[in-house]
């Protein structure tokens, strides 16, 4: 069976033909940066299918937001994390494609962008979006559910360092106690040190974990910032409202280095 | 269908590094292959694979790893990931296709091999096993463009943000194709670039789509693939290029390679040409090859081209392997025009639309001739010379040329006017096209005269009453003879006898021998009196003539019921050289008369005056039985007045058509609150009341006031008269004015045996396709008689229907075994001769058939109507019929062959204390199992905003039939949504444009608001090439499914 989703509507960037909108990082660590205005006036209902990403020259993980609404007024749409280790040139890209486009830009608003990261550098990023107008002619499927982020402005959950014996688990490493609603994850940002890596992800109380998902990762890697972050194509339903939310690890290496986590999530009431 | 998942992912290998795979000498040469597992433990759909190179520094050049299944040396290539290796650094590469590859069956022996690299690697694979995700997904091969080769370069421009040239991915490629994203491999500074990817032609490329990415200083970490967010379908031989763009002023050679899989398998649809092609009508014909996929066709057609305007029904295909002819016959098309069409096939999961060739016809001439009456045969009924006449014998032929209109046919129709309606034996028939309403609507009589007949003399009879269009005209010069009014007068209130006024002719030109004659004819009587008033008068040219006053006795009527009586004064030559009589003037009585008769056997006074003083119409008997087949054809018709105080009692009545058997009770208002005011509202509907009792018109038990007619099908069919009364401003601006009627099949003098439930039939039959209100226009709120008509818009039907288990439980004692049998489904004979289970027939109603409802009005079934049993299987020989029904996956039974987009919400439930109920009844997330006392305590609404509907086509939508995702996950599957009501949206007429808007709905598992009505606001019909959408206006966000066949 091959039922694709398929669409004649063209992907639309903002900026358009132009470099990404400069964000000047806040000088305060975790604390949001200006919002820089992306699209002045949307001339249709818009969906956000991509948020891409140059990366200062600083190590950090980081935060960008799209936010709907007049000066002010911005409500966020979308979070996106990710991990810049490259420290000596601007780096990218960081494409966060995002698994189900966000219906949540109607026509006429107006769209911008901020950031937070940590660390007090102030070096610039720069920040565009992709995007779809409606009405979509095809098949497509989206989503009004806000793209959130967690944690949503500290440093990444850090997990224990691998146990040094080549795929041993690592300890469960609680990432949230309880989660707010039934949770579908769209990526996860997460820092490994060396060789090729299993993520179990797990439900269920400390002891008790249940794994409910396995991604197969590579070696994170200074340079290449996306190397840290894993948008699923088919984003995953399988966390409940309520449940305790943990993750181990197992690598290929018998060196002993730890790791963080974080990761993108819709809520679904 | 989301692209979410609730299955998981497995690596493969598990818990173990990746297999090596192992890289041969030469472009693109592949390396052999390597096992990743020896047998797939399940169906396997491929989420990703994981590259590495074991630590070393990548080759900073172009490579592929290829997924194959098979026995050793038999492996066949699945999946095809090209891969850029970066110029430097050792992290393993990810590659994730944008939907899950289905493409390893349970069983299969998994193996891996790396083409263009010298070199080893390790993969592995991240699959989901027996995926049961409602997902997107392929089993086609994912692969690459250029295929084995690397990326097209491309160099960029010198000025920022100037178009390159573009880079030719494919001159035309195989098959149907979905591109679902590229790899870019630039490698300069970090700049942000633009990629369009363009079909068409070397100059004429369009660009289809965008991708937005930045070049980095190495390409380290994973291959730098783009998905897109949907796919771009691109069919086979279409030249596939790209170009970039970028901000910077230095110019830089960038590869590009696009990613694609295979377009799903498609049945192949040939349009044939059309057949049967005249004047009105043709056959359209194709032919589809389902390539064993669950297919159904129906053809575009249109005088467009391509051709939008129309859709014929989706007619079954089936699944094989080998073309199935299949044809439709459209009718009503205009002459000497062009018509072009195509044949679609629509598979059913997913449903997507294939479309075949186009072809044309042009119909033949649209005016080939008319009918004209040959020989006529007339044997005159009464003195010589007389109009009235019976007509014994009628021969039509078809005229090639063009002539006059009122031509012999319409002569006679006046002659049945002015005559008593005296029936033909056999009845005349008139040649109506083939395919038309035999019965058009009253604003649309067919004029016989001028009827065009194409060429070939394709004749459709139908037995019809004739009609008229005015005044006879023997050939006389009516201009000569002008009549003054008024003719007659009444002599008093209490007296029905009239005066014959004063009567003035003024003598054009010529002297004329003057006769008086005065005819009547009684509704009731069937008969036509004539006599003269004034002996024959010689009167000079020019000479002003008085006609005695004289006066005529009225028959004793039946309450109200008029005279219909006809006073013609008639004239004839006095040298008695001309050809007849010449009716000068017509009048009538102060009541209403019939004086046209027009289809669909609606009869009503054209010559009634707002200053009449009781401008009452009747059905008269002579329409009965004028030899109408009456099937939905005789109509309820109400009229008023509002200026006749007088006649508050009687001022509003309705007619219907049929005879009403069962307990039915005519409800109206002896008081209204304020019939004078427009859009008043009845503050006290209890006032509508007009009890009836069960049986044959209890109403008018008088035998003389129905009568039972046998058709020619050997039905008997009663017909009567029943009517309502009460102030029609006030039944219509409060649109209360109701039939309730217990349609529950129960004879309350039957025999308990099976011709009850054959009476049931009868009662939902009858009434229900006979019952269609017209009125007199909106004059109820102006005092403007504007005639008008409305359908059932200004009357809501309400039928309470009961539950198929309550009616067998009700009849538990009154139905043998054998009965109850019936009822369940064994099939009866209904009143029509079909053989229809009575369960059948009710749903049919439920379905609301042809009945057409206007806007502003709605259709309203109570929640019992739901309780049908309706099955999938009942909907599948509706498919005709566009029925919505998403889960069955048969053919044409699919939500989204209506619903093109429609978002959905909930929010919160503020019925009981403004609480989740999700939160209050989640335990992780699963909801808890909840008896009816905590269902009623939850309140367990979804309440919903506005749903607003655009059909693409006619449709109807029946109670439980509508899906929508009720999501407590996103990825559950769709749920039932019951819809408190149906909505009769047919009738290609009321093109009105606007949204159906439902104000609430309710969902399986809720409580409360039981028995609410389902309000459908501007209630409306929807037309061809209309869309549907459901949307839930207010906010909270959840998953939202866009669909666009």
């Amino acid at each position: 069976m091959s039922n694709l989703e398929t669409i004649t509507n063209p992907v639309f960037t903002a900026p358009s033909a132009a470099n990404g909108a400069v964000v000047t990082p806040s000088g305060v660590a975790f604390a949001n940066s200006a919002w820089v205005e992306v699209i002045a006036s949307a001339d249709a209902d818009l969906l956000l299918t991509a948020i891409n990403v140059i990366a200062g020259a600083v190590s950090a993980p980081f935060w960008v937001e799209v936010g709907v609404g007049s000066v002010g007024n911005e409500s966020v749409i979308a979070t996106v994390i990710g991990y810049n280790q490259q420290t000596s040139v601007a780096s990218g890209p960081l494409e966060f494609r995002l698994p189900l486009p966000i219906d949540l830009i109607p026509n006429g608003s107006r769209v911008a962008v901020r950031m937070r990261k940590s660390g007090t550098s102030t070096v610039t990023w720069s920040v565009s979006i992709s995007y779809l107008k409606k009405p979509i002619t095809g098949t497509l499927s989206t989503t009004t559910a806000v793209l959130q982020a967690f944690p949503t402005g500290s440093a990444l959950v850090a997990l224990p360092n691998a146990p040094g014996t080549a795929w041993t688990n690592s300890a469960y490493t609680q990432i949230v106690a309880s989660m707010a609603a039934d949770s579908v994850i769209a990526g996860i940002t997460a820092y490994f040190s060396a060789g090729e890596i299993e993520c179990d992800l797990a439900t269920g109380a400390s002891s008790s974990e249940t794994v409910i998902n396995t991604i197969r990762l590579q070696t994170s890697n200074s340079s290449s910032p996306g190397s840290n972050t894993f948008m699923f194509m088919n984003p995953f339903d399988g966390i409940p409202s309520g449940s305790r939310f943990a993750v181990r690890y197992r690598d290929s290496s018998t060196v002993a280095l730890p790791g963080a986590f974080g990761f993108m999530y819709y809520e679904n009431p | 269908m989301s692209t979410i998942v609730t299955d998981r992912l497995y690596p493969i290998p598990s818990a173990a590094a990746g297999v090596n795979i192992v890289g041969t000498a030469g472009s693109w040469a592949a390396g052999a292959w390597s096992e990743l597992a020896a047998s797939a433990d399940a169906d396997w759909a491929i989420g990703h694979i994981v590259v590495t190179n074991d630590g070393n520094t990548w080759s900073n050049a172009s490579f592929a790893v290829e997924i194959g299944i098979g026995t050793a040396g038999n492996e066949v290539v699945v999946a095809e990931f090209f891969i850029y290796g970066p110029n430097s650094g050792n992290p393993s590469l990810r590659y994730q296709p944008t939907v899950p590859l289905n493409v390893i069956p349970s069983g299969s022996r998994v193996a891996a091999r790396l083409r263009n690299a010298n070199t080893t690697y390790t993969v592995a694979l991240a699959v989901y096993k027996n995926l049961t995700s409602t997902v997107p997904q392929s089993d086609k091969t994912f692969t690459y463009y250029p295929n084995q080769a690397v990326g097209v370069p491309i160099t960029t421009s010198t000025t920022a943000w100037a178009n390159s040239l573009y880079g030719v991915i494919t001159s035309g490629l195989a098959d149907d194709t979905v591109i679902l994203g590229a790899v870019v491999t630039d490698q300069t500074a970090s700049i942000d670039w633009e990629l369009d990817i363009a079909l068409g032609a070397s100059g004429s490329e369009v660009v289809k789509t965008q991708i937005r990415g930045s070049n980095r200083s190495n390409i380290t970490g994973d291959p730098k693939y783009y998905m897109l967010p949907a796919g771009l379908s691109v069919p086979a031989n279409t030249r596939v290029a790209t170009r970039i763009r970028r901000g910077t002023t230095t110019s830089a050679t960038i590869a590009v390679s696009l990613l694609a899989l295979e377009a799903a398998d498609a049945p192949d649809v040939i349009t044939l040409a059309a057949s049967g092609v005249d004047f009105e009508c043709a056959t359209l014909q194709g032919t589809i090859d389902p390539n064993d996929i669950t297919t159904s066709g129906y053809f575009i057609w249109g005088t467009d081209n391509p051709p939008t305007e129309h859709l014929t029904t989706l007619q079954f295909i089936g699944s094989g392997s080998s073309p199935i002819y299949f044809s439709e016959e459209v009718c009503g098309l205009d002459g000497n025009t062009t018509y072009y069409y195509r044949a679609v096939a629509r598979t059913i999961d997913p449903a997507l639309d294939y479309e075949g060739n186009i072809v044309s016809f042009s119909t033949s001439g649209s005016v080939a001739g008319y009918v004209r009456a040959t020989q006529l045969v007339v044997e005159h009924l009464d003195e010589t010379p007389e109009p009235d006449v019976r007509v014994t014998q009628l021969a039509i032929e078809h005229v090639s040329e063009p002539v006059p209109s009122l031509a012999l046919v319409s002569q006679l129709a006046v002659e049945y006017v002015a005559g008593p309606l005296v029936e033909t034996a056999p009845p005349i028939l008139i040649p109506v096209p083939e395919g038309e309403d035999l019965c058009p609507s009253i604003d649309d009589p067919i004029l016989f005269a001028s009827w065009l007949i194409a060429s070939g003399e394709r004749y459709w009879f139908a037995e019809c009453p004739l009609t008229h269009s005015s005044g006879y005209r023997g050939g006389w010069k009516e201009e000569r003879i002008l009549a003054a009014s008024p003719v007659t007068r009444r002599l008093s209130s209490t007296n029905w006898d009239y005066n014959v006024a004063s009567f003035s002719v003024d003598i054009a030109d010529e002297d004329w021998t003057i006769r008086e004659k005065i005819t009547r004819s009684y509704w009731y009587k069937k008969e036509v009196e004539t006599f003269y008033i004034t002996p024959n008068t010689s009167k000079a040219e020019g000479a002003p003539h008085r006609i005695a006053t004289g006066y005529i006795t009225a028959e004793p009527s039946y309450d109200d019921y008029d005279q219909a009586m006809t006073v013609r004064l008639t004239c004839r030559d006095r040298v008695g050289m001309s050809m007849g009589w010449t009716e000068t003037r017509q009048d009538t009585v102060p009541r209403r008369k019939i004086t046209e008769v027009t289809l669909p056997g609606v009869i009503f006074t054209e010559n009634y005056g707002k200053s009449a003083p009781y401008p009452f119409g009747h059905l008269t008997r002579e329409v009965l039985v004028s030899g109408i087949r009456a099937r939905g054809l005789v109509k309820a018709f109400y009229v008023g007045d509002r200026t006749l105080p007088d006649l508050n009692s009687y001022r509003t009545f309705m007619v219907a058509g049929c005879a009403l058997k069962g307990n039915y009770t005519w409800y109206y208002d002896p008081a209204p609150d304020d019939p004078a005011a427009a859009g008043s509202v009845e503050t006290n509907p209890s006032d509508f009341f007009f009890p009836g009792t069960a049986g044959w018109n209890s109403v008018f038990g008088n035998t003389d006031l129905y009568e039972d007619i046998v058709g020619s099908d050997g039905i008997t069919r009663r017909w009567a008269l029943a009517y309502g009364s009460g102030a029609k401003a006030d039944l219509v601006a409060s649109g209360i004015a109701m039939l309730s009627w217990d349609g529950d099949g129960i004879e309350a003098s039957g025999t308990g045996l099976g011709a009850v439930v054959t009476d049931l039939h009868d009662q939902f039959a009858l009434a229900y396709e006979n019952l269609i209100a017209i009125d007199e226009g909106e004059g109820y709120t102006t005092g403007d008689w504007v005639r008008g008509r409305t359908f059932s818009s200004d009357v809501i039907p309400i039928f309470d229907y009961i539950a198929n288990e309550q009616l067998k439980t009700m009849r538990a004692d009154e139905l043998e075994v054998s009965n109850r049998d019936e009822w369940e489904g064994a099939g009866i004979l209904g009143a029509f001769g079909e053989s229809i289970p009575v369960g059948e027939a009710m749903k049919q109603f439920a379905m609301c058939g042809d009945f057409r409802q206007a806007p502003n009005r709605f259709w309203q079934l109570t929640d019992q109507a739901i309780n049908l049993n309706l099955t999938e299987d009942d909907v599948t020989p509706l498919l005709d019929k566009y029925d919505i029904h998403v889960r069955t996956f048969k053919p044409g039974a699919r939500l989204d062959e209506f619903v093109t987009h429609f978002t959905y919400q909930y929010r919160r439930d503020y019925a009981v204390d403004g609480e989740w109920i999700q939160d209050e009844n989640a335990n992780n997330g699963v909801l808890q199992t909840r008896d009816e006392v905590a269902e009623a305590n939850w309140g367990g609404e979804r309440t919903l905003g506005n749903l607003q509907f655009q059909f693409m086509r006619d449709a109807v939508i029946l109670n439980r039939l509508i899906f929508v995702i009720r999501k407590r996950k996103m990825n559950e599957p769709p749920m039932y949504i019951d819809l408190e009501g149906s909505i009769c949206l047919t009738g290609p007429e009321f093109d009105v444009g606007k949204y159906v808007a439902l104000d609430h709905w309710r969902g399986p598992q809720m409580s409360g608001w039981a028995g609410r009505p389902l309000w459908i606001l501007e209630n409306t019909p929807i037309p061809e090439t209309r869309r549907v959408k459901l949307e839930l206006l207010d906010l909270w966000p959840q998953l939202d499914r866009t669909e666009f066949p």
